[in-house]
């Protein structure tokens, strides 16, 4: 069992992930908030800089209001509750924030015990 | 902008601040006639550490923007053709030719990924071929421009 980051209100699950360059191997491990509301994942634009990500495409994404703005995506490799992406789009997104969009979501199992502030996450519906 | 003034008493020095001030925009922190700082509401500051970390970027990464601005444009110039050849796959841009296309269901990673593999880590725009881009939903948090 995975607890909720308690330091934000309302409690939220958080998950440490591997962000990795896909050529160069440079890594950072990052805690990322699950956001079954995204349909992209995203990573800190200081960290898109420190890697030297490069970007792949142009693409519009839409704000809780609806403002659209176009981001560059980049490609990592990501690694999550021992399941390894070895390619996944990502956006920038501004601060220290990283999401787990239903792009990464929608291939694990994830149990939320709301009650108990607490999350189960495996890649195998048998764990 | 507003202007405080720094006055000694003994020690250190002691700034009187009204929130409402601040309210009204940045105020000036003078230190006798000289500027040493200046104080802005918190959700500004972090707006402009937003601002600023878009900005920065290293000098070779700007330099493989400009690459990789020239892909884009060359993707878009091709798009027409790209569109009766190609309509629903993703493709690869490098050096404005088409390097890769991938197959049906393929994603923009996985066609990236090959490119990589076989190129190296060369400047490339990877697009599917849509006459309308899909429009991604990020409802949580502020996304930032470019």
């Amino acid at each position: 069992m995975i607890p909720y980051d308690r330091d934000i209100d309302p409690p939220a699950p958080f998950v440490e992930v591997i962000v990795q360059h896909p050529t160069t191997g440079m890594q950072e491990v990052l805690s990322a908030q699950l956001d079954t509301g995204a349909d992209i994942s995203g990573i800190p634009q200081r960290l898109v800089d420190r890697l030297g990500l490069a970007p792949v495409r142009v693409v519009p994404v839409e704000g809780y209001d609806d403002a659209r703005v176009l981001l560059s995506t980049y490609i990592v490799r990501l690694e999550i509750a021992g399941v390894r992406f070895r390619g996944l789009e990502v956006v920038p997104i501004p601060g220290e924030r990283t999401l787990l969009g239903r792009d990464v979501l929608n291939c694990l199992y994830i149990h939320l015990n709301g009650p108990e502030l607490t999350f189960d996450m495996s890649s195998s519906s048998s764990q | 902008m507003k202007t405080l003034v720094l006055k000694e008493a003994q020690a250190p020095y002691t700034l009187t601040l009204d929130e409402a001030v601040l309210s009204e925009g940045p105020v000036q922190v003078l230190q006798g006639e000289r500027v040493i700082g200046v104080l802005v509401p918190p959700e500004e500051y972090a707006a402009f550490r937003a601002w600023q970390e878009a900005q920065w970027c290293p000098q070779w990464a700007r330099r493989d923007r400009g690459a990789f601005e020239r892909e884009a444009t060359a993707f878009a110039a091709l798009l027409p053709e790209l569109l009766r050849e190609y309509r629903g796959c993703v493709v690869a841009i490098h050096d404005a030719q088409v390097v890769e296309v991938g197959r049906p269901g393929e994603s923009v990673a996985d066609v990236a990924g090959r490119v990589y593999d076989r190129l190296g880590n060369v400047p490339v725009y990877v697009q599917r071929v849509e006459e309308s881009p899909r429009v991604y939903r990020i409802p949580g948090p502020r996304v930032g421009s470019q």
